[in-house]
């Protein structure tokens, strides 16, 4: 038996929801369904990745025009006047940011980053789907409950998830930065790191708002499979309803496109490319905007989660 | 004294059933309790708001004086076996018990230890590095049982802690149960009634949500003064007639060739009078017995209690 060194009782322990989060973090990577997740964003990661490698690899076999490498072609190619019209287009922003993306950054990591900014919501929705109802399911959460607080369960669960997500993505970016550096070597080192790193901050402060809703979403179901369900619906369908909203709100009452730009921001998707942008008010307004969302879901998860029946 | 175990007024609906409707209870300390009731009864509900898995629809339970609503306030002196909960299929049990002890508290190497201990306690450290999946249903339900040692709990709820096992592990686990200091309130719910017979002091049996009878295991057993009589040779009809002459004997009942239940009109000191008397009978026909019980069973008390079947199946 153990002698009597128990704390003394808080509504709210920081403590135990390091503690959950540490375990939680070790049992999915023993139980395979962090391995899995690990798996599927070095997936989606490498595979956005070598979309614009691949080619430029075929580029670096052949000799460039006019006596110009290789290395000099492809950062020719990606910060040409139809790649900038594109990245305009993709992001919804003007030439001076296709600029700071294209020019004054790594371009080829960008144009990784731009796509790998799409994956994010739907990749971390399969590593954060089962944070609580696979548990309440088997009712396994019982045995935290009588040791702990619901609030240090589901913000630990929540923190778990995170410190894993944030593993798989620096995991994900190193894999990536090293070939850039190495096998493409068309950037000076310290500007492909220093834009890594920024884009290592926007897909972290991207996933946020993404696990805080399946941490919402995952307490209000009992099966793991109807969660993952549930947050992909939400995570994709959401965007959808916002584009048939934006349609609706053109045809019939005749407002400016232009003017309906604020829609998106309802979600965290619309503010995705603003974690990119040169201006750096933007970048911390983006920021702002995903931590309000992820307070909002955590809020609404955490409200649910204390009130139900385990 | 201050009771373990307080309920008021309980009530928990699930949408239209109601699976307690009104409970109120008082567990004494340091007790072993027994909690008895058919299938749906309301044992494990019960137990699920008590340990603050679900939420009361009316009314609350106080533990040890705190209301389990305020549950935190309660981390380390209540301790539960939950029936249908599961550990962790994949990760070696002595990693969850670990981390259940540092959540009651201990450092990492403290907790190993508490682990380890516990576990010999329910004789399983062989499978601490097992993960949960590849133990049997009994070997589980000990690992299970240990996490509830784990600590030092004053009021120790156990639901259903035999259900399922084979004789030699219910056996085991009785006796862990009964080894348990008296400084412990245990609530147990068996569906065992000769189990919550021989080892519970207090008893309590609810039916269709609501509590039908609650006190001490003599006051239940015995309130109703019933012998059985096994005897080593036959009841001859004339001894059986002697015996239903005897003035102390309201009724005869053969529940085989060489076993009768009396039913008497006496209780507590006119008892042993009446004994001598059954005893004197029989020795004029030269029957002797093999062996007496004295009072109701608690199995038949509880039919007539419930006036049903019980099943032993699993509850809510």
């Amino acid at each position: 038996m153990e002698t009597a060194t128990t704390n003394a009782p808080r509504a709210w322990s920081p403590q135990h929801v390091w503690i959950i989060a540490l375990y939680s973090m070790r049992f999915a990577l023993r139980s395979g369904g962090g391995l899995m997740f690990l798996l599927i964003f070095l997936t989606v990661g490498l595979s956005i990745a070598s979309l614009f490698i691949a080619p430029l690899e075929e580029l670096v076999k052949m000799d460039g025009p006019d006596g110009m490498s290789a290395s000099e072609l492809s950062i020719t190619i990606l910060e040409s006047d139809m790649v900038a019209d594109a990245v305009e287009w993709i992001t919804s922003s003007d030439s001076a940011q296709s600029e700071y993306l294209l020019k004054d950054n790594p371009a080829l990591l960008s144009a990784i980053l731009l796509i790998l900014l799409i994956a994010v919501p739907f990749t971390t929705c399969f590593g954060a789907f089962n944070q609580t109802s696979g548990d309440i399911a088997s009712r396994g959460l019982r045995y935290l409950l009588l040791r702990t607080e619901r609030s240090n369960i589901f913000l630990g669960r929540f923190l778990g998830v995170l410190l894993f997500t944030i593993v798989s993505v620096i995991g994900t970016m190193l894999v990536i930065l090293l070939y850039v550096q190495f096998k493409v070597g068309a950037y000076p080192g310290m500007d492909l790191w220093l834009w890594g790193f920024q884009g290592l901050t926007a897909v972290f402060f991207l996933s946020l708002p993404y696990i805080a809703l399946c941490a919402w979403i995952s307490c209000m179901l009992d099966s793991p499979f109807g969660s993952l369900a549930i947050c992909l619906l939400i995570s994709g369908f959401s965007l959808a309803i916002l584009y048939m909203l934006k349609l609706a709100l053109v045809s019939s009452m005749q407002v400016d496109p232009e003017n309906l730009g604020w829609l998106v921001k309802t979600v965290p998707w619309g503010w995705k490319y603003e974690l990119l942008h040169g201006a750096l008010t933007a970048r911390i307004t983006a920021i702002l905007a995903m931590l309000g969302f992820t307070a909002a879901f955590l809020f609404l998860g955490l409200r649910h989660f204390k009130k139900r029946d385990l | 004294m201050q009771p373990a175990v307080k309920v008021t007024n309980l009530t928990k609906k699930f949408g239209h059933q109601v699976a307690l409707d009104g409970v109120d209870l008082e567990i004494p300390a340091n007790t072993l309790y027994g909690l008895l009731g058919p299938n749906g009864a309301g044992k494990t509900t019960l137990f699920s708001i008590a340990a603050g898995f679900l939420k009361p629809t009316e009314g609350a339970i106080e533990v040890l004086g705190v209301d389990v609503r305020r549950i935190s306030e309660l981390r380390g002196k209540l301790a539960m076996l939950p029936q249908d909960a599961a550990f962790q299929g994949s990760i070696p049990v002595i990693e969850q018990l670990i981390m259940f002890s540092r959540l009651n508290g201990l450092d990492k190497a403290a907790a190993r230890i508490a682990a380890e201990k516990a576990l010999e306690i329910v004789g399983l450290p062989d499978v601490a590095r097992k993960a949960a999946r590849a133990l049997s249903h009994g070997m589980m339900k000990r690992v299970a049982l240990c996490q509830a040692f784990l600590g030092e709990a004053k009021v120790i709820f156990l639901d259903e802690p035999t259900a399922g096992l084979d004789p030699d592990n219910a056996r085991r686990i009785r006796e862990m149960v009964k080894a348990f200091t008296k400084d412990k309130t245990v609530v147990f719910s068996s569906h065992n009634l000769q189990e919550v017979q021989d080892i519970c002091d207090h008893v309590c049996v609810i039916d269709k949500g609501r509590v039908v009878e609650a006190g001490t295991m003599e006051s239940l057993t015995q309130s109703t003064f019933l012998v059985r009589i096994e005897l080593v040779s036959a009841l001859s009809t004339e001894a059986q007639a002697a015996l239903q002459a005897l003035p102390v004997v309201d009724g005869i009942e053969l529940t085989s060739e060489k076993e009768f239940n009396l039913h008497l009109n006496v209780t507590g000191a006119g008892k042993d009078e009446a004994m001598k008397a059954i005893y004197g009978t029989l020795a004029g026909f030269e029957i002797y017995p093999r062996s007496v019980f004295e009072g109701a069973s608690l199995e038949a008390r509880f039919l007539e209690i419930t006036g049903g079947t019980f099943d032993g199946a699993s509850s809510t």
